[in-house]
């Protein structure tokens, strides 16, 4: 919900019914020429992180002393940084842990928030009650100060990171999933299904979170962006991934040391982060009027 | 609505209560320990009575029992660190993150709203793009980044504004420097918020002006400003005084943030502080805190939805 | 225009959740006034401060506010460390220095207008030893067996065996504490004494609002006149890059920099920088129980395999010394001048791992009885220097065939790990800050209470026994020098360099003492500022 969406849902999503279905999802999307241009960035620098180590032009935990802030040339095309590190190098391996991060965190938050969700709308009444008190209380709770508690208790391994960020962000998951199924269950097909003598676990894997996806996907979205704004954030407190490991945000946190005198260096996995925030917002909110029954008018471009 | 009132309140009391005990655990559970107990220069004997002198020998649970025993008589215990009673170690900053957080909220709130409205208003023009777009980069950009951003440029750039701080220190101050201190972070914190609550307030509000009853207001003639002002924009104001719940909870998670780099003597620091030395009184001692803002918020926000839409009411 | 219209009809409820808002932001935040004008110097601290001079809680700002308030018996002459009188004015001692009698000074009074005497040092030191007090310092005089009141101005201290050092501990960190407010007050915690500490110093205890800053005024009954500045301000800055902008725009005058900001504020016209070598020396420590660094062999090889000259240079951007040993320069006549830091030498590096038995493995890892030579490097979390450091060791002792396994650790972790002995690691990163006393018993001697690395010469230990009982003033140099020879032979840690600190001062400030940030608060009367 809230917590990550940049702008409201007005209505449950669903990939519009009938044949063509994706077609018209599609040709929706694509309208918005801003989120096409989002979508195809995101795909590029996932495409580089899948091939970092084919990419990364020298290994990027290799230091060189002896070339501290080179400038840029052929050797290193984005300069090196305090310790002789190729930056270009960096910034692809940073890529995928950064990304890493931020998707492996949005699965966790799926993967719980729909589990809570559906038990949640499927069950109801006490199930119900008792899950959505849940919901809310984390809700109430300033998540990152918990975040920052966890970690600095427990150590912030990569592991710890992403389970800490997944599971403070998996709220807004469990309301979408919660109010998909409240609006499948009276369905026709799902009593159908239930009069033959379905099983509830069935019901709910086969009939009814199905129906959710949509939803989900325009969270899961808008999760990744939310994902690697924390883990940047903590990193800036020093509980983020540690080095030698390098992602965005440790690089960019790292960097502010020389913010005066090199501030190039902060500005390659600041302007990396915000642009791929900036490319699941753009295509999160894109994907939710595309998938809008009722915003089948134009959206700005 | 005051049996509305006493149901909130029990179930915030719950929801307190459970916090809590969560809480406690994870502190507790964690390998390492408090900081004082850490330290290279006291030696192992002395640790371990100091230890014992804080009750940390003890069970978990019975530590917890203990705990809950005195913070309901009001009694949070004594910091570690600062050695004072937590209750006034917080008391004495709240005030500072209200101020911040308060007025990151009301630059939000009041520039988000009109930004909204036009955008709405004026949907694919020019001032809606760039709306639009600004938002998006809002939502975007890493906090401490543009915090250090904004010191490199006003402070030590152009020199127009303190680098940190809430007041210049050491010299008779009034008003006119805790602003001057104010406006940075302040402006930092309220990106985000500003950024999302202009564009549910644009969504809303083009929902709005498409339904029947504004139409219908349209055709009957009715002065534009008379339609935005009393049909369209008190209802378009719903959703975006709904999410300021959810909104509240994030502005507390971004005063860290920019408490740490601005130096302001908030909540938000101490919260790092006592995380990274493991201050247990005053980790549990925020949690509350911070809960029961946040659940105050949220009640004050009900109270606003509901004078807002007459069509909802408390019972 | 029609929607500017809209907003200024902003629903009641609304306006009604932004005056809560603003009402609650409108809630005083204390302003209140201090001392008027510019003869102040302004300093920072990393963090809130608990000015308990006993058990130091939050330990280095409560360390570096206590050197300003408070006054010890002795302390260090700027520029060579010499130990020159503080609140003692002369100190002699008896039987081979067991007993040692200090004469204090007359006139001295406490910031609430009581007189100084030798019932408060008696009071001081009684605490300390006491385990109910929890003092920080208290292992440095737990052979301490009484301390005598002679006359008001006269203190005899006895111990159960000679301590020559005690005239050099007295001055580090051990301040003296008012008996009339503190007897029979829990010394732990001191919950009223925290709240308006009195001391002897320079300056006193004006206001403190947490998080904030600490104003601190000039005490103008100083023993040694009152001070020139009005008032110190210490500011608590939590992020060093602040710090640093602050120095940039002339907010703060005097900041401790890191090497990497050098740079940065190098040009700035108003500013000065002073590096001063500390006591101290940083090194990577080696646990002698952890196969195979029982081996002087490998250890010597790690040694000549770090170019230490390097790091020295790029990475501490040649503010620092290359060390030898324990003794830094700072320790004066007892450091040994004529140790020359190991070379870095790769090829004498892999026949010393040669002659310990170590031959080519899997993986281009040396390997012995088919254990390859693999070991972690541990260090704590947060600093970026450290973190350089490990990462170049581990690059540079992969040239000789040795796989470093870096584990980057919270300071707890680092700190329950490595201070018990022998320490839970094979390797860390590590440095200790003392005062510049030679006596190196509890690290250097077998079973010495912080010797985690398990270190064991019975020569050292027979020496290091003869030195710390030694008044001699040319004996107790030379035994010294001796034990660093033995020491640098058997390399029980690696050494880097000495400890180095750069203070970023305002040309504005005059005066200032050439010491390290810490020694140098004890002398903030001699300072002063430029209107």
């Amino acid at each position: 919900m809230a917590q990550d969406a940049i702008s409201p849902a007005l209505s449950p999503l669903a990939v519009p019914r009938g044949r063509g279905g994706l077609a018209v999802f599609w040709s929706r999307f694509r309208r918005n020429r801003l989120a096409v241009a989002a979508l195809s960035f995101l795909v590029a620098i996932h495409l580089v992180a899948l091939a970092a180590d084919a990419l990364a032009p020298h290994d990027p935990a290799a230091l060189d002393l002896l070339n501290q802030f080179a400038d840029f040339s052929r050797e290193h095309p984005l300069g090196t940084d305090e310790a002789g590190r190729d930056v270009l190098s960096r910034l692809i391996v940073g890529s995928r842990v950064s990304l890493a991060v931020g998707l492996l965190a949005m699965l966790v938050s799926v993967a719980v928030g729909s589990v809570i969700g559906a038990l949640a709308g499927f069950y109801g009444r006490l199930t119900d009650g008792v899950l959505m008190r849940v919901t809310d209380g984390m809700l109430t709770i300033p998540t990152f100060f918990l975040a920052l508690l966890v970690l600095a208790a427990f150590g912030s391994s990569l592991t710890n990171l992403i389970l800490v960020i997944g599971l403070t962000g998996w709220m807004v998951v469990a309301r979408v999933v919660r109010a998909e199924v409240l609006r499948t269950l009276p369905q026709e097909f799902v009593l159908a299904a239930r009069a033959v003598g379905s099983s509830d676990g069935r019901l709910l894997v086969r009939h009814v979170v199905p129906q959710a996806w949509a939803s989900v996907i325009v969270a899961a979205t808008l999760g990744v962006a939310h994902a690697i704004l924390v883990e940047s954030s903590l990193s800036y407190l020093g509980l983020g991934v540690q080095p030698p490991t390098p992602t965005w945000g440790n690089m960019l946190s790292g960097a502010q040391q020389y913010v005066w005198t090199k501030p190039h260096l902060a500005i390659y996995p600041g302007l990396l982060i915000m642009l791929c925030v900036l490319g699941y917002n753009v295509v999160g909110d894109a994907l939710r009027d595309a998938l809008d029954p009722r915003a089948s008018r134009a959206r700005i471009a | 609505m005051s049996r509305y009132l006493l149901v909130r309140v029990l179930q915030g009391a719950a929801l307190l209560f459970i916090v809590s005990a969560v809480i406690f655990l994870i502190v507790h559970s964690a390998p390492g320990g408090p900081a004082i107990l850490n330290n290279p220069d006291v030696d192992p004997q002395t640790a371990q009575a100091i230890a014992r002198d804080l009750g940390l020998t003890d069970p978990v649970p019975v530590q917890y029992a203990r705990w809950v025993g005195r913070a309901i008589r009001g009694n949070l215990g004594r910091s570690y660190q600062h050695q004072i009673p937590v209750v006034e170690l917080i008391a004495n900053r709240i005030p500072n993150t209200l101020i911040l957080a308060g007025t990151a909220l009301a630059l939000a709130v009041l520039a988000a709203i009109p930004l909204g409205v036009i955008s709405a208003v004026r949907r694919y023009s020019a001032v809606d793009y760039v709306a639009t777009v600004g938002a998006f980069f809002g939502v975007s950009i890493p906090t401490f980044w543009l915090g250090i951003m904004f010191i490199v440029l006003f402070s030590v750039t152009l020199g127009w504004l303190p680098s940190a701080g809430m007041r210049t220190a050491g010299v008779a101050t009034g008003v006119g420097d805790l602003l001057r201190h104010l406006i940075m972070p302040a402006v930092v914190l309220s990106t985000f918020p500003l950024a999302q609550l202009m564009r549910y307030a644009r969504s809303s509000m083009v929902e709005v002006l498409g339904q029947d009853y504004v139409r219908t207001a349209q055709a009957k003639g009715l002065a534009p400003g008379r339609v935005l002002g009393v049909h369209a924009l008190r209802n378009a104001l719903i959703p975006v005084v709904t999410v300021l719940g959810v909104i509240i909870p994030r502005l507390l998670s971004g005063a860290v943030i920019t408490e740490t780099i601005f130096a302001w003597p908030g909540l938000g620091r101490l919260a790092v502080d006592a995380a990274v030395t493991r201050d247990y009184p005053v980790i549990m001692g925020l949690t509350m805190t911070t809960a029961v803002l946040v659940i105050v918020c949220n009640l004050l926000t009900d109270v606003a939805y509901v004078s807002l839409d007459p069509r909802i009411s408390l019972r | 225009m029609a929607n500017r219209k809209g907003g200024v009809e902003m629903s009641r409820a609304l306006v009604f959740v932004l005056v809560a808002v603003l009402a609650a932001a409108a809630v005083p935040a204390g302003v209140r006034a201090g001392p008027a004008g510019g003869n102040v110097l302004r300093l920072s601290i990393n963090g809130d401060v608990t000015i308990n001079p006993l058990t130091f809680p939050q330990q280095l700002p409560t360390t570096q506010v206590i050197k300003v308030l408070f006054n010890t018996l002795t302390k260090y002459n700027p520029g060579d460390l010499k130990v020159v009188p503080d609140l003692a004015t002369l100190w002699t001692p008896a039987e081979a220095g067991r007993i040692w009698i200090f004469k204090l000074r007359r006139g001295v009074t406490w910031h609430d207008g009581r007189p100084f005497t030798a019932a408060d040092v008696k009071f001081t030191f009684d605490a300390i030893v006491d385990p109910r007090t929890r003092a920080l310092y208290r292992t440095t005089f737990t052979g301490l067996q009484s301390v005598q009141v002679i006359d008001d101005y006269t203190v005899r201290f006895e111990f159960d065996r000679p301590y020559p050092s005690l005239p050099i501990v007295v001055g580090f960190n051990i301040p003296i504490v008012p008996r009339h407010l503190l007897e029979g007050k829990n010394l732990a915690e001191m919950p009223e004494f925290i709240r308006n500490p009195v001391g002897t110093g320079p300056f006193k205890w004006k206001e403190y609002v947490e998080g904030s800053h600490l104003t601190l005024e000039a005490n103008p009954n100083y023993y040694a006149g009152r001070p020139s500045l009005d008032a110190v301000v210490i500011k608590i800055i939590p992020d060093i890059n602040t710090v640093v902008a602050q120095l940039r725009t002339g907010e703060l005058d005097v900041g401790i920099i890191e090497p990497v900001h050098l740079d940065s504020l190098r040009g700035q016209g108003h500013l000065r920088f002073q590096t001063t070598e500390l006591p101290s020396a940083f090194y990577i420590a080696l646990n002698a129980t952890r196969w195979p660094f029982g081996d002087r062999r490998v250890r010597q090889a790690l040694m000549y395999g770090l170019n230490r000259h390097q790091i020295v240079e790029r990475i501490l951007k040649g503010t620092a010394n290359l060390a030898t040993g324990p003794y830094a320069r700072a320790f004066g006549k007892y450091y040994n001048p004529n140790l020359k830091p190991y070379p870095y030498d790769v090829n004498r590096a892999k026949a010393l791992l040669a002659e310990a038995g170590f031959r080519p493995g899997a993986g281009g890892l040396l390997e012995r009885d088919g254990r390859p030579l693999s070991f972690e490097l541990m260090v704590d979390k947060g600093n970026p220097t450290r973190e350089q450091i490990a990462l170049v060791a581990q690059q540079q002792w992969r040239q000789l065939g040795a796989e470093v396994k870096l584990n980057v650790v919270e300071w707890s972790v680092y700190i329950r790990r490595g201070n018990q002995r022998p320490g839970d690691y094979d390797a860390r990163t590590s440095w200790r800050i003392t005062s510049p006393d030679p006596d190196k018993t509890p690290e250097y001697t077998t079973g010495g209470t912080v010797n985690h690395y398990m270190y064991s010469n019975p020569e050292v230990d027979r020496l290091m026994a003869e030195a710390r009982a030694t008044f001699d003033p040319t004996l107790r140099p030379r035994l010294y020098h001796k034990i660093q020879e033995l020491i640098y032979d058997d390399v029980p840690v690696l050494w880097i360099f000495y400890n180095s600190e750069i203070l970023a001062i305002n040309t504005r400030v005059q005066g200032f003492p050439a010491l390290g940030l810490r020694d140098a608060l004890t002398w903030l009367n001699l300072v002063s500022v430029a209107k």
